[in-house]
């Protein structure tokens, strides 16, 4: 669905049941004048994982500070985990935050007390806390990193313990701002599956703002797209990345899966199935390839 | 609450403008040490923390209670001691501890430099005017005895404060640090000395690699001070403005996990032992004593 219509007028919109984060017609605008969003809605429902797409500057980052209501809106209407976010509300820690420069997220003596914080934060004994950190570290393959000092981690390790931190905080959304941008394969693998777990096994949501379409093609369930501070489309994977002209406007590329099966179709239709996922590509090829032998 | 979040702004701006001083200081001090190669004499903030989290020597053992309450007797000792004796036999006894402490003795060589530059080439100018038997004297000048004494004292005074410190850093917990400086200190000025400590490491190494660009650029070097004065000035500038902006990320990412101006620590603190009370109680007394006596021992 393009949002061509926001464009002109933007009206609130009814509150849905199931719906975890709400956004409407949400403008910022920095201090130096700079204009990041402009009539942004936006939506997130429980169990979901929703991606933010958009090439560098289009407003990400900005967007995903709102959703904790770590940055409160002007001008439009937040609403989170059915709390109105005014100028006046404290920042909702049952949405955890992951940032992009995890270099200032991690700041503890040790990586265990770093990812102790959020909890020891929400009123856990040190006991308890500690089995939260630990348990988190585990999780996503970062419990050799324990007892390091964050000061000497590379930076693909700090994500790692930022992320951790987040997750000891058993937070009911998990927000991620470029989760896996300095991660190396087997990592940002991992990351994406334990994102992808989190949603299917204990059904938190996730936000994630990232230009790795790849990634938005594994593991979205929705999409928006956003250029210049404004949503400029929202919708499947498959919409979204069979849209050429939604795309270009985004300064986005197609996902390899994509990119492979229209090459390799020239511009005419193998079949009615259009696959996203490198996966789906795969099954396709398989199901030709046996038609074709013998 | 969110007038609470204001003012944790407001302190960690302070935190941050603390740091920023310093880092700027170490800044100037790195550009200049590396290029003679002296980076060694800088304390590492990394290392000191390794040792205070990880170190497993019997001074680790002992209470961080003991450990903090005799920082303020060694310091009032080596305020009112004059006598060189004296601060001699208690800078033994505290190379002694850090020693006991399983801490590098050579850094401690390497990290004594510094200090003692910094009180040299303020005593040199002092030493001139004492009065006593003249070693050397020419004209106006006159290098006394008692001036080289008193130079010698400063020095031992400072050595003796600067590995305390280091002892009572690098062997006690964060967290225990945390606990207690919340306790002893009022509330903004507990969380203002905590987080300036911890902001130290994080702006370090933003720092580092700056002073590294920079050089790898061809700034920064100690034969031109006076031409690129305005490098220096360059680098304390930055390491400003990097702090700020560092202090609005970190300040979000702290908010963002939950916290609210008071850094929570539910850590238990081991109580001083029997033996530490008694040795607090004799370091006071001792100390009482040198205080009464001492100045002309
Ligand atoms: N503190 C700030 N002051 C002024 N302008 C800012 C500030 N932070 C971001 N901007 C501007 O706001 C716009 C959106 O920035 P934002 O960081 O949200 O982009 P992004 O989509 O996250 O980009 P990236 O992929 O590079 O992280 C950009 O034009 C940026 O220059
Ligand atoms: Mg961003």
């Amino acid at each position: 669905m393009s949002n061509d219509k926001q464009l002109s007028a933007c009206e609130f919109r009814e509150l849905e049941e199931d719906e975890l984060i709400h956004v409407d017609c949400l403008e910022h605008v920095y201090p130096d004048g700079t204009s990041s969003l402009h009539n942004v809605c936006f939506s997130l429902f429980k169990g979901e994982i929703v991606v933010i797409c958009g090439a560098n500057g289009a407003g990400k980052s900005t967007l995903v500070e709102h959703l904790n209501g770590l940055v409160k809106p002007k001008v439009g209407r937040l609403v989170v985990l059915g709390q109105e976010v005014t100028q006046k509300t404290g920042v909702i820690t049952e949405v955890g935050l992951v940032f992009q420069d995890s270099d200032s997220q991690v700041f503890a003596p040790t990586v265990l007390d770093d990812v102790m914080f959020g909890p020891l934060n929400k009123g856990f004994t040190a006991d308890a806390a500690r089995l939260a950190a630990i348990c988190a570290l585990e999780r996503i393959g970062a419990a050799h990193l324990t007892n390091r000092i964050p000061y000497y981690l590379s930076r693909g390790e700090k994500r790692l313990v930022a992320i951790a931190g987040v997750l000891a905080m058993n937070p009911e959304v998990i927000v991620a701002d470029e989760p896996t941008s300095d991660l190396d394969p087997f990592h940002s693998r991992q990351i994406e599956s334990v994102l992808f777990e989190l949603k299917t096994d204990f059904r938190i949501s996730i936000v994630i703002a990232t230009h790795d379409m790849d990634l938005a093609a594994r593991i979205a369930d929705r999409i928006y797209v956003i250029a210049e501070g404004q949503v400029i489309a929202t919708g499947t994977p498959r919409d979204i990345f069979y849209n050429k002209s939604v795309l270009a406007r985004a300064n986005l590329n197609e996902p390899t899966a994509v990119r492979l099966y229209k090459r390799l179709c020239q511009g005419g239709s193998a079949s009615d199935f259009k696959p996203v996922k490198e996966h789906d590509l795969v099954k396709l090829l398989e199901g030709v390839i046996g038609k074709a032998e013998p | 609450m969110s007038s609470d979040i204001s003012s944790l702004e407001d302190f960690m701006r302070v935190a941050l403008i603390i740091v920023a001083c310093v880092n700027a200081y170490r800044g100037c001090l790195g550009g200049l040490m590396t290029n003679i190669g002296f980076e060694k004499h800088l304390p590492d903030l990394g290392l000191i923390t390794h040792y205070s989290e990880f170190g497993k020597s019997p001074v680790h053992e002992i209470s961080p209670w003991t450990k903090i309450i005799l920082l303020p007797v060694v310091v009032f000792n080596i305020t009112v001691i004059i006598d060189l004796r004296l601060l001699l036999m208690i800078l033994f006894a505290v190379v002694c501890l850090y020693w006991a402490s399983e801490l590098p003795i050579v850094l401690l060589l390497y990290w004594w430099t510094l200090p003692v530059f910094f009180v040299a080439s303020i005593t040199f100018l002092l030493i001139w005017s004492v009065p006593g038997s003249d070693l050397v004297s020419y004209g106006p000048i006159h290098l006394t005895l008692e001036g080289v004494a008193l130079f010698v004292t400063l020095i031992v005074k400072t050595l003796i404060g600067v590995t305390y410190s280091l002892v009572l850093l690098m062997t006690t917990k964060y967290n225990y640090l945390t606990h207690i400086i919340s306790k002893i200190l009022p509330y903004p000025l507990s969380q203002i000395a905590l987080l300036t400590y911890r902001f130290l490491f994080l702006t370090l190494e933003g720092l580092k690699s700056m002073v590294i660009a920079m050089k790898s650029r061809g700034g920064l070097k100690l034969s031109g001070i006076r031409k690129h004065g305005k490098f220096y000035g360059s680098v304390f500038a930055l390491a400003f403005i990097r702090s700020f902006d560092k202090a609005d990320h970190v300040a979000k990412a702290m908010q963002s996990r939950g916290y609210q101006g008071k850094l929570a620590s539910s850590y238990y603190v081991p109580r001083p032992s029997a033996g530490g009370y008694a040795f607090i109680f004799v370091a006071v007394l001792l100390s009482i004593f040198s205080y009464s006596f001492g100045r002309y021992f």
